[in-house]
């Protein structure tokens, strides 16, 4: 479902705790353009993933606000959609691929539905799969009916949380690959959290670097300004934004807030 | 091969059992089997076994009918609502650990010697194991799904319908299953205590006619019912719910 014109999702000035206890995240300051694919990069409990949350609408800042442009987000809603890590769960066991994927499409008859369902399936290479169930599929199967359901509610932005933080090696890098593939293909907004460097360089246009919690903020933001092409260590250039953003983060004392 | 090993565990047991008869020596105390076979088979050709199985297992399925629905909705209710949780949860402690065999003299008392005690006793039994399997479902709903009905725009009605209850139905099957067994003890306690059917009386009429025969019919008769239940509500659930198959379920 996308929203009229917007040109940035906006976080200011947002802190966040639980219940009067410690300050999960501190004073983050972000814009976020439209049609950018953005990496939050920071260590275990640095708080991302809250962080993730408050932009999904599941939980609100406990300072601070967060809108495109100066709307305020209210809730989670189908222009945010969320893609999970845990994806077993996220998939409903009982529904096929298909009906996973048109399990939010409404206000369509049955055919335009299923049609959608199929074009979204297609899109992610899962066609021959249509009609299986998530427990006759992959981790990497999984996660691209997952993309796909996504992708089929035509969100402004889509919010993804570790989604390759499971799967093997292999199956990671082409799963890489292919959604750097559909973000340009589709030009929607991606924000994405992940704890590793190299996933972060290869995908983003916007590196944003977080410190390690409790109070965790922003350490640093990089722009890794590399093609479709640069997917992994066989392209000098990746290897080289590896490098500078690598040594940005120990110069700033490995995660370590700057005091 | 797995009808194989039935096969010898079976056999072997029924030499086990000729032998210690042979030892005993009497039959008034213990029948060999072939002996238990004659039984079995005048009572089937009487028509009285299939008469008092088939009146147990209908009972079974009257406590059925009430039983389930009214614990799958209280469960479900209990799972999704604090409130009525705090309320009931007290309760349902309570009774759960009092069995429905130390309330059969109560109910024989209470509502007389009549399918309604018998019926009463079976509900109690079923509607309570399956309550605490679908507000146990309901409980262990992944957030992680609810997040995503959220996140797609699905409001609380439908996620209700289209997430809560599939998800908790696995739940409520399992809760069903147990049932069966339990109600198969509760009927049977009933029928020996006041009734003119079922395989609980056909036990407790033996046992007048110092008929071990015919008691153990009854016997072997209630774990074959049982049994024969299991089975045909495995298979059944494969067959009208493929989707939440407990084969499938295993598998995932």
């Amino acid at each position: 479902m996308s929203l009229a014109s917007w040109q940035e999702l906006r976080v200011s000035g947002v802190s966040k705790r639980f219940d009067g206890g410690v300050w999960i995240i501190k004073d983050i300051d972000l814009r976020i353009e439209k049609g950018s694919f953005v990496c939050i990069l920071g260590p275990s409990g640095c708080g991302k993933s809250t962080l993730l949350d408050m932009l999904a609408g599941f939980e609100r800042p406990t300072q601070g606000q967060i809108g495109y442009d100066d709307r305020m987000i209210e809730g989670p809603g189908p222009d945010r959609v969320v893609i999970f890590q845990d994806v077993s769960n996220a998939l409903f066991p009982w529904l096929s691929v298909e009906e996973n994927v048109a399990f939010g499409i409404r206000g369509q008859p049955l055919q335009e539905r299923q049609r959608l369902a199929k074009e979204a399936i297609e899109q992610v290479g899962l066609s021959a799969h249509l009609r299986k169930f998530p427990s006759e599929l992959s981790g990497g199967m999984k996660q691209r009916a997952q993309i796909a359901r996504g992708l089929v509610m035509n969100p402004d932005v889509l919010l993804m949380d570790e989604p390759f933080g499971a799967l093997d090696a292999f199956t990671r890098q082409k799963l890489q690959v292919e959604l750097k593939r559909l973000w340009s293909a589709t030009g929607k907004t991606i924000v994405f959290i992940t704890h590793d460097v190299s996933e972060a360089i290869t995908l983003a246009t916007h590196v944003i670097v977080m410190s390690a919690g409790p109070g965790s903020g922003i350490l640093d933001a990089f722009e890794p300004g590399l093609g479709l092409e640069a997917t992994g260590p066989s392209d000098p250039a990746w290897v080289a934004a590896h490098h500078r953003l690598q040594t940005r983060i120990e110069q700033a004392g490995g995660y370590a807030r700057a005091a | 091969m797995k009808a194989l090993w039935l096969a010898i565990i079976v056999v072997g047991l029924l030499l086990v059992w000729a032998a210690a008869a042979a030892q005993v020596g009497n039959p008034l105390l213990l029948p060999a089997p072939h002996e238990v076979f004659k039984a079995a088979a005048t009572l089937w050709q009487s028509g009285d076994l299939s008469d008092h199985a088939l009146a147990s297992l209908g009972r079974l399925l009257v406590g059925l009918a009430v039983g389930v629905p009214v614990g799958a909705c209280l469960g479900c209710l209990m799972g999704l609502n604090p409130v009525v949780d705090a309320l009931l949860n007290p309760y349902v402690r309570f009774f759960n650990a009092i069995p429905a065999l130390a309330l059969v003299p109560f109910s024989l008392i209470l509502l007389g010697v009549t399918e309604i005690s018998r019926y009463a006793l079976l509900v109690y039994t079923i509607s309570l194991v399956v309550l605490l399997s679908a507000r146990q479902g309901v409980r262990n709903i992944p957030r992680i799904r609810l997040k995503t009905a959220e996140s797609l725009g699905i409001g609380r009605a439908a996620t209700l319908f289209r997430v809560v209850i599939p998800s908790c139905f696995p739940s409520i099957l399992a809760g069903v299953r147990t049932a069966l067994g339990l109600g198969v003890m509760v009927i049977v306690a009933a029928e020996m205590l006041g009734a003119d059917s079922g395989l609980g009386y056909l036990i407790m009429q033996a046992r007048s006619q110092f008929s071990m025969a015919n008691m153990l019919v009854g016997v072997i008769g209630l774990g074959l019912l049982s049994l024969l239940l299991d089975r045909a509500f495995v298979l059944g659930i494969e067959w009208f719910f493929p989707r939440w198959s407990i084969r499938r379920r295993v598998q995932a």
